[in-house]
This record gives structure tokens, sequence and C-alpha cells, in this order.
């Protein structure tokens, strides 16, 4: 993995919003209509060429594939991150529900259980906002079904994978880029879903990381930097309801923690990058659980970098937990030092002041500018882009003081 | 000046502002008046209708002092004109008007908050970019015209308001608060209010490095913002206040929001926010005031 050591890298959490043509043939397929898989492919293919010159030219350093073999037919969008290994797994079936309707289950001390998201504890207080269409909270259609397990599961997506990586390669190679970055779920992210096969939810967890393990070799195999999406390891204490004690959920993360360092045995730790989020929704965010009740179980992963949300007026203060913590030798972290969570474009001089905080304290090289979370399908394109330019010039800004 | 439509940021992002999915709609936009004969006011009635409501609830609540906003003449007089011979004429006549409101809520005992975004918005509404130069100057005019009004008021009780406008664009168009802050100082008010909680104006609390606030002045920097639904998290509004407390002094700072949080975000969202606003003050007041002996 490239680190800052002439200047302030940049890269992104990963999801870039997808063209028009692209969203429209993601959304044919989606919905079973006819479609020609030569066609779509080549669609595929040219957007993913176009975002990763895109992401050269406004300066981004280390650029990802977008998310984009990752299926989404609607401008906004909060789930494809996740939604897409569903296709690429064996021994689900459709017809369960969603995460927002799954039954809700009461945690009690020790005994941590996830409710859905409908019991999320910040869209309880502030459910009128998240019902409101208007309040900017809207999430997009969402699906009101979802995968259920019922055998074992196994990894189906070598074609899909292999598309991906053929896509990105051939990208970055026409741009002349020499590192890339692709994004994979988690399984403590991915095995949130109804099981009725596994006999105990560890089993489950398991099952999932033996299978996305074929995944995460495909892509470091390959030469890429793999970047683990689990924002599960933050999000899911605003899932448990009622609020639980912060050492019973670190014991409860640790698990998941445990089965993704199962799933990345032996593999190569310095291309492996770690996405810690809050969750992307534009929502008040009120009950998210502190960095620092978190962060040594984040740097429990066995990754060479962590990318988390720094950016957004609920974590920008954060960035004193690094005061107090020691990023362990050799490893790397990712602020986010420009957000999803406004539409206002950051000032290129705030972004520098951002990055400053963290270099001063970690040391220049370990810092790669980065966003919050994925942009695409969370503010409207032009504005996505225009976030990465800012965030590019910030980071010219900061290298110049560095 | 253009048009609103014609704004640069406008132009720029065009297809996010008219994309209702985006999240920057303004609401429903009413058809703007014209003037077509002497400005007078006739809001007597209304202006003690609103004091006499507020200082009821002050009085009921048993709280000291409070403020009401007023527009100020150089954001108002943005309407077409067919009676006035020029502008200036145009903007003095409204400074007239207005000063009937501004002497009425002073009058009362009350805080006189004069909003007055155009100071900095019309910049953005200059089709091209106009210089720096020619803007202050084009700008003084409207300060002046604002400070005709003011005459003879009481300086100690009032307060300006100055934003870049509250509608949740990319603002990538926005003027330095460097470039305007001398401009703003030349209003004959107690303090000055101002953005500085949002991702645009953020880093612009440095400007008082070099600025100095004139003495017995106060400022109300932006320390929660309608500019995103998330909540404040009240130890990152500590830290806002403090940056400015450590600047021009604690007495002088009052913490406050970017522009109004009505109209502008989700109603719950917004008193979470005032909540998280005094949370962070109590959090800054107890580390600024444990320092001295």
């Amino acid at each position: 993995m490239r680190s800052s050591t002439d200047h302030i890298l940049t890269s992104h959490a990963g999801s870039l919003p997808r063209p028009d043509d692209l969203i429209e043939a993601n959304r044919a397929r989606e919905a079973g209509e006819p479609s020609d898989e030569h066609t779509f492919q080549q669609t595929l293919r040219a957007a993913v060429s176009g975002a990763v010159r895109h992401q050269k030219e406004l300066g981004i350093d280390v650029p990802g594939d977008g998310e984009f073999g990752k299926s989404v037919g609607n401008r906004v969008n909060y789930g494809a991150w996740w939604n897409y290994a569903f296709l690429r797994l064996d021994g689900l079936e459709l017809g369960g529900p969603s995460l927002d309707n799954m039954t809700t289950r009461p945690a009690r001390p020790g005994e941590i259980v996830l409710t859905n998201a409908a019991r999320r504890r910040d869209r309880i207080r502030f459910a009128a906002a998240y019902a409101d269409r208007e309040s900017g909270v809207y999430m997009g259609p969402r699906p009101t079904t979802g995968p259920v397990c019922v055998g074992p599961l196994t990894y189906t997506g070598q074609e899909a994978i292999k598309t991906d990586i053929a896509n990105f390669k051939a990208a970055l190679a026409a741009a002349g880029v020499a590192e890339g970055f692709m994004t994979a779920v988690a399984p403590g992210s991915a095995y949130r879903i109804p099981n009725t096969y596994y006999e105990r939810d560890e089993d489950f967890l398991y099952a999932c990381a033996e299978a996305m393990r074929e995944e995460y070799k495909a892509i470091l195999d390959a030469g890429l930097v793999l970047q683990l999406d689990d924002p599960a390891t933050a999000t899911s204490w605003d899932m448990i309801d009622p609020e639980p004690s912060v050492e019973d959920y670190k014991k409860f993360i640790m698990v998941r923690v445990e089965a993704l360092n199962h799933a990345l045995r032996g593999l190569p730790q310095e291309r492996i990058r770690f996405h810690l989020c809050w969750g992307s929704w534009h929502g008040p965010h009120a009950t998210d659980i502190p960095m620092r009740d978190i962060v040594e179980v984040m740097l429990a992963v066995n990754a060479g970098a962590y990318s988390f949300e720094a950016g957004n007026v609920r974590h920008e203060h954060e960035w004193r937990v690094w005061e107090d913590v020691k990023l362990p030798d050799g490893k790397l972290i990712l602020p986010g030092v420009v957000s999803h969570a406004t539409n206002v474009v950051e000032h290129p001089e705030l972004v520098a002041d951002r990055i400053l905080r963290f270099a001063n304290l970690v040391g220049r090289e370990r810092v790669i500018a980065s966003t919050d979370c994925g942009l695409g399908g969370r503010v409207h394109p032009d504005i996505a882009w225009a976030k990465l330019e800012a965030l590019a010039q910030g980071a010219a800004l900061a290298s110049r003081q560095l | 000046m253009t048009s609103f439509a014609d704004r640069r940021d406008r132009a720029r992002f065009a297809s996010a502002y008219a994309d209702p999915a985006s999240g920057i709609t303004t609401g429903p936009r009413p058809p703007s008046p014209v003037c077509t004969g002497a400005l007078a006011y006739t809001g007597q009635q209304a202006i003690a209708a609103d004091i006499a409501n507020f200082k009821a609830a002050l009085a009921a609540a048993g709280v000291a002092e409070g403020f009401m906003t007023a527009v100020a003449p150089g954001s108002a007089y943005r309407i077409p004109n067919t009676y006035y011979k020029n502008d200036e004429e145009f903007l003095y006549a409204w400074a007239e008007a207005l000063r009937e409101e501004y002497k009425a809520i002073l009058d009362a005992g009350l805080v006189l908050q004069l909003d007055d975004p155009a100071v900095a918005d019309n910049w953005d509404m200059v089709n091209p970019a106009p210089s720096v130069e020619a803007y202050k100057k084009f700008t003084m005019v409207r300060v002046e015209a604002l400070n005709h009004a003011l005459r003879g008021l009481p300086q100690e009780r009032i307060r300006f308001h100055l934003c870049w406008g509250s509608w949740h664009g990319p603002h990538t168009t926005d003027i330095a608060m460097r470039d305007i802050v001398e401009v703003m100082l030349a209003v004959n008010a107690g303090a000055y209010s101002f953005e500085a909680g949002n991702v645009r104006h953020e880093h612009e609390w440095r400007v008082w490095q070099d600025v100095k606030l004139p003495d017995g002045k106060l400022i109300l920097p932006g320390v929660v913002s309608h500019a995103t639904n998330v909540v404040e998290h009240p130890e990152l509004v500590a830290e806002r206040i403090l940056r400015f407390a450590n600047l021009v002094g604690r007495e002088r700072v009052i913490a406050s929001t970017d522009c109004g949080l009505g109209g502008r975000i989700h109603p719950d969202i917004a008193w979470a926010k005032l909540e998280a606003l005094a949370q962070g003050a109590a959090l800054a007041s107890r580390q600024l005031w444990e320092r001295t002996p």
C-alpha cells in the first residue's frame, strides 16, 4: 500500500456516482427486463474506465472502481455496498424480511442481540424526521424483503469478481495509475440477515467469513488493495435496544472482528484496509457510539490501514482520540476529511486543517486523506465530484505545509 | 445583480439544484412584489403584536433579554422597482421605511437583529464574478443605507446577522469572510452574527487572528448549522467556541447558529441542535472559566 512519503495521498471510501446509463442498465437488469449481456458489460466497463480517469484528473492518488460492479438501479442508494454479496453467495433464498422488517429483539445485559434497523435508537428519537420525505433523511427505495440463509453458504461470485477486477485493472492501466482499491463487505456486516440453516449465530458468521474470503483473496491476488467495509462495527451499537454497556458491546463486536481476522488469515496485511463508519444515511446520528469506545476494537482488525469518518459534525472532534491511542507501527489511517453528510462542498482550507490535525499526531507519512463514506448515491453526483476535487486541493495545501 | 436563478453556484450545479432528491429544495417560491409607489411602513400593528407576544413569553419564562429580527434594507430592496428614479433612492426609501420597525423593537427594550445576507450572498449573484474591490464598494453603499436607518439608535442593543444564504446548495462560490469582514464591521452594530459552523466557513475563525474586533463589540459565530442533518457533537461545539474565545476573549463570544433553523431542517433536528449548542457552550464555559485563578 502506498503511503504519503512525499505528499499527502488522497483516496476515498469507495462508492462513486454511477453514470445514468449504467443506473438504467442496472435497473433494467434488476427488474428482469430483457437486457443484452454484451451491451451491459460494455456499459459497465466504460463507466469504470471513465470513473478512474475522472478520479485521476481531480487529483485522487489511490482510486477505486467506484463500486460500479455492485449493482445500483437508482440515483439514491445506500445499500449496494452489502446487497451485492447476496448475489454472490449460494445458500440464500429470497423472501425473508429486510433489515428494517426483521423481528425486533430486545437485548439484555451480557446478552447482546441486534434488533431491526427500524428500531435503531436514533430512528425512534427522530421518528418524525426519518418519516418525512422533505427532511433530507430519505434513503431512496428500500427493500421490504431480503435474503434468508437456508443452506450452506458458498461463494459463487467468481465470475462477477473476475469481471470487476478486469474492468478496474484495465481502467487503472489506461489512466496510468499504479495502485487502486476495491471494496468487499466484511462478514460481520454481511451476515445480518435471517438464518434458518446454521445452528448458532457464530456458525453463520464464520460460514460467511469463509465464503467471503474467496472474494478477498481474488482482489488481493490481482495485486489490488482490498478495502473491507464493516460499518456494523459502529452501527450495531444503535441497533441494540436498549442501549448496552460499552464493555458488553465491545465483547459482541470482537467476535465479529475475530471472524474477519479468520477470513484474512495469511493474506497480505499491507494491502488490506478497513473501513469503519456510523452509517451513511442523512439522519441526526445522535446515538452514534464515540470513536474512543471502539478504536481498540477497530485496531484489532488485521489490516494495514484504517478508514473512518472524521469529516462530519458528529465525529469531527474525535481526531483527539489519537492523542491517547497509539497507531501500531507501520499502519496508516484514512480519516474522512470531506463528507456525504452535507451538500455544502468543504473549503480546501478546512480540508487542510483537518489533515494537519491527524498528521501532527500520527505523522504525515501515515495519513491518507479520504472521505467519510462512499459518496455515490448519498449526494448529488456533481456535488460528489466537487467534494473529491476539494479533497485533493486541501491535501495539496496540507502537503505544502507539511 | 443578476437573477437568483443565474447565481454562479446554481449555474455550476444546475442539475443538483433541479433534482428534488438532492436535498436542495427551498420550498414553494412566492411571486415577487414590484415597487410602484412611495414606500411607507404599514406594519405598526404587526410589529406591536410580535413585540407583545414575545415580551409576554419572555416574562412568563422569566428571561431577561430577547432578540427580534428585522430585515436590513440592502437585503429587502432586491425586488423590481418602477417608481424610484434610481437604485440608491429606492434603497434609502427602504431604509427609512424599515427604520420604523427597528425603532419599535428597540423602544420595547428588545435586542434588534438585522438580517442582511445580501452583504455576502450578492457576491454569487453578480455574474460574472466582480473584483473584490468593486464588490466591497457596491456593498458599502448598502451598509451606509443601513447605518442611515440606524442613526441615533442604541448600538449596544443592535446585532447584525451576516450569512451566505441558507439553502442546501454546494456554496462553492461563497465569498471569503476575509474579503467582507471589514464591510461587516462598518455596520453600526454592537455584535456580529455570522456562519462558522458549516464546511465552507468553519476554517474562517482564523480571520480573527488578523482582524481586530472593535472594543466593546461582540461576535456570535455559528457553531451549529442548518447545513447538515447530523446533530453537532457538543465537544465539537465546545472546540469551535474555544477557537473564537481564545482570539477575541471569552466575554465577547455568544455561541449561536449559522442561520435560522426553522424551515431549513426538520423541527425535531432543529431543537436537538439547540440542545447540542447549549451543551457545547457549557463544556466550553467550564474550560474557559476554570483556567482563571
